[in-house]
């Protein structure tokens, strides 16, 4: 083999080998285009700045599509103007943790300012000393809306608001001049605490659920709803008034301490269950038609328990009630209610009924200072139940309470 | 074809392709602009750096300005500071972006918060000898604090000294008043997880604290965390619940000292104490128990103060009294079996005067119902295979009857009565 034919057979191999194993020579079908993600891509949202939301005359920003948006800073507030503005229904804005800090003299932090809009969720950031709302969602009814994880303080109204069907979860409202979070029909709040607020923690309208959260040292109430709403797993101390209600709601759980006024107050129709109402002036106060259930109502100034009228009064337990006051453990004002089960001790009055038309069915009285204070014209008896006179040890003994009524109430 | 011919068609061919893929031509109207978006605006957040967050002797990355932070990377913090992060300005959220705060087992803390509205989320803390996550007045200081998705990993600090207030020790999270804690992780600290006033905790497991897994301040609501293996140290409660708290469907389980222990005015509902060294659930007066499940705890199952309500709970295998009452309690519809378990106790075990001792079942135990004390009234309850069904002092309301059993009953009638018809009789069977 001369030298020619060996290069020619190297040059062959090559050619070979670049036939195996090389990329394809011919481009992908279609015009040039770049395989990375844009920055757009990336974050597609928009985010709130004089370009894409410019402001008006009352607003620094403003939104005026739907669409999702989201801060790239902190803002501060200018006398006159909203923070940012909403106009536009389906809207989500991300504060993307940013602070927005409000004068005196400004308007709301973020406020829907278009009638009936709907489906605006604002969350995640702090919204503070604003001149009027911090969060306003319910001036102008957006409703379907939520505020999720914002915190709303020292704004000079209200710390959040939100219209009917709306959802407030994970927020914190405090030291607003205003109510810390006030909602419109049908909302759902899911633990928030309303924390020092110059009016009321919680203010719900009707058909509303409030879920774990705390409410303390509010001028007025710590949660105060309309009808037909449901409270459960909440705390309300150091309040005016602890829990209020109109009629028709359940309350489940909660406690009430050290309020001024009612731990809990409710209108007609109300369930109230599983609850502790201790050292507040009276400790659970209802109108007619409730039912209230295996509670704890403690050292109350005034009574533990007061009812009107056709309420169920089921299994308490009621004791130093009248605590530097003057109170029974149960008080019924009216007639037509059901006493049952009750054990009530250590308060000025053990049962007290003050007109005619209730059953007193199955209670215990003992060591108040007086047990039974009971109007004519009540179905009740009351037995001084007799003590043993010898101990139980073993499978039987004692002696019969002193009645084979079961319906007797017992002092003991 | 003759080579000018191939010239020309090439660039007819060029020239069509062109047409065919390129932009308009003319340009839009206005200033010429970005369409872009900016890095700026892609991450509009502030990184924790030396630059935007120089530190001081105190910390390594000190934020002083209100705005949005995040980690762009794990923190070690040197032994020559305090804290890793101390947030020294209201309105701050900072995402620690799922890195790690590591305190290399240096005489240092986490993050430190001395204002208040801060948000702190999505990270890990770990090895620090100071808290994880510190207010630095706790339990008043820096309200409004949000922490959410946070692990905190061995804090080798001490917890609250013997008599001392709980902002002294150190902790997981102590945060202060009206706090939001959610969805966090505490493993190895003296204090899990530590509330101030009116604090909001929910979602969150605590193991292996050396002193309390959860110490909140009043008025707290808790719900739904766990608590395992709390007390190396000490024997304290493993949840400390202060006046007016709310807690449901919380777990303690194995723990060295008492499962939950609460002030005056307390409710649980639905908790669950189980394997723990001291009570299942310690209580002091006023409080609501309701539906909970104490099992093989060393001390008594449920322990409550005067003027409790004790009802529809389950205290099984305790080694002392299923339930213990102090004075004017109601307990009624309990289930409470095999308790003086190793030791001695009772189903039920009344202390003092006032109570009303109601349709609990009490079976297996060393004693059924246990009256200390005069002026109870014990009514429809029923004792079963106790060592001694009923000891119960004169001077109570109590009528208890052996009730009588029959043959087998097949059908639809049969048996004979229970043995009294006494509404208010209890019942050995």
């Amino acid at each position: 083999m001369n030298r020619t034919r060996i290069i020619t057979a190297a040059a062959l191999a090559l050619a070979t080998g670049g036939l195996v194993f090389a990329s394809p020579i011919n481009p992908p079908a279609g015009p040039v285009t770049s395989t990375y993600k844009t920055l757009t891509e990336v974050e597609p949202r928009i985010a709130i700045n004089a370009t894409n939301t410019p402001g008006d005359a009352d607003s620094r920003f403003k939104i005026t599509q739907p669409g999702s948006y989201y801060l790239t800073g902190n803002i501060t507030g200018v006398a006159g103007r909203h923070g940012i503005e909403i106009a536009a229904s389906g809207v989500t804005l991300d504060l993307m943790g940013f602070d927005l800090s409000g004068l005196p003299a400004s308007l709301d932090g973020v406020s829907a300012t278009v009638s009936n809009l709907t489906n605006i969720t604002i969350r995640n950031g702090s919204v503070r000393a604003w001149g009027d709302e911090g969060v306003d969602l319910g001036t102008n009814s957006a409703d379907s809306s939520a505020v999720i994880d914002v915190r709303a303080s020292g704004n000079a109204g209200n710390g959040i608001t939100i219209g009917t069907g709306g959802t407030i979860t994970g927020c914190s409202a405090y030291n607003n001049t205003g109510d810390g979070i006030l909602t419109g029909f049908g909302c759902t709040i899911t633990g928030c605490s309303a924390t020092n607020n110059s009016a009321n923690g919680i203010v719900t309208s009707s058909s509303c659920t409030i879920t774990a959260c705390s409410a303390s040292s509010n001028t007025g109430s710590g949660i105060s709803t309309g009808f037909g709403c449901m409270i459960t797993e909440c705390t309300a101390s150091y309040n005016g008034t602890g829990i209020t209600t109109d009629d028709g709601c359940t309350i489940t759980g909660c406690t009430a301490i050290e309020n001024t006024g009612s731990g809990i107050a409710t209108g007609f129709g109300c369930m109230i269950t599983e609850c502790t109402a201790s050292f507040n002036g009276t400790g659970i106060a209802t109108a007619s038609g409730c039912t209230i259930s295996n509670c704890t109502a403690r050292a109350n100034t005034l009574d533990g328990i007061r009812v009107t009228s056709g309420c169920v009064v089921l299994a308490n337990t009621c004791l130093f009630n009248g605590n530097g006051g003057d109170g029974a453990g149960i008080h019924a004002t009216g007639g037509d209610n059901r006493i049952e089960g009750n054990n009530c001790t250590r308060s000025d009055r053990g049962i007290d009924v003050d007109v005619a038309g209730n059953i007193i069915i199955k209670n215990t009285c003992s060591g108040n200072t007086s047990n039974w204070e009971v109007a004519i014209g009540n179905v009740c008896l009351v037995i001084l139940a007799t003590p043993t006179v010898a101990p139980i040890s073993g499978d039987s003994g004692g002696l019969s309470p002193g009645s084979t009524n079961p319906n007797a109430n017992f002092t003991y | 074809m003759n080579r000018n011919t191939i010239i020309t068609a090439a660039a007819l061919t060029l020239t069509a392709a062109g047409l065919l893929f390129a932009g308009p031509l003319t340009p839009p109207a206005g200033p010429v602009t970005s369409t872009n978006k900016t890095l700026q605006e892609v991450e509009p957040r502030i990184a924790i750096n030396l630059t935007n967050t120089p530190g001081d002797a105190d910390s390594l990355f000190k934020i002083t300005q209100r705005g949005s932070y995040y980690l762009t990377g794990n923190i070690t913090v040197p032994a020559s500071v305090f804290w890793g992060i101390s947030i020294e300005a209201p309105g701050v959220t900072l995402d620690l972006n799922g890195f790690t705060i590591d305190g290399n087992a240096h005489e240092v803390g986490g993050i430190v918060v001395s204002q208040s509205g801060v948000t702190i989320r999505n990270g890990t803390i770990t090895r620090t000898t100071a808290s994880g996550i510190s207010t630095n007045l706790f339990p008043i200081g820096s309200a409004g604090l949000t922490i959410e998705n946070i692990r905190v990993l061995t804090v080798f600090g001490s917890g609250i000294p013997s008599g001392g207030s709980a902002g002294v020790g150190t902790a997981g999270i102590f945060a202060g008043r009206g706090a939001i804690i959610r969805n966090c992780y505490v493993s190895d600290a003296a204090l899990g997880i530590a509330a101030g006033y009116n604090s909001n905790i929910s979602g969150c497991t605590v193991e292996f604290a050396r002193q309390h897994a959860f110490h909140l301040q009043g008025g707290a609501t808790i719900s739904d965390c766990v608590a395992v293996g709390t007390g190396g140290l000490t024997t304290e409660s493993t949840y400390f619940l202060g006046a007016g708290s709310t807690a449901v469907n919380c777990i303690a389980r194995s723990n060295s000292g008492a499962g939950f222990a609460t002030e005056d005015e307390c409710s649980l509902q639905g908790c669950s104490a189980t394997n723990n060294s001291g009570h299942g659930i310690s209580t002091r007066d006023g409080c609501t128990v309701s539906n909970c499940t104490a099992v093989k705890n060393l001390g008594s199952g449920i322990s409550v103060g005067s003027g409790c309500t004790v009802a529809d709970s389950i205290a099984r295998r305790n080694s002392l009294d299923g339930i213990v009452c102090a004075s004017a309690c109601l307990i009624r519809g309990n289930t409470s079996s095999n308790n003086g378990f190793d030791a001695s106790g009772a189903g039920i075990h009344a202390t003092g005067p006032d109570n009303r001792i109601e349709s609990n079942n009490c079976t297996y135990s060393t004693r059924g119902i246990d009256v200390d004390a005069v002026r109870n009234m014990i009514m429809k309850n029923t004792c079963s295979l106790n060592t001694t069904n009923w000891d119960i002092v004169a001077g109570n309301v109590c009528l208890v009857v052996q009730g009588s059993t029959g043959g087998a009953i097949l059908g639809n009638t049969g048996g004979v009565a229970t043995g009294s018809t006494d509404p208010n009789a209890n019942f050995s069977y």
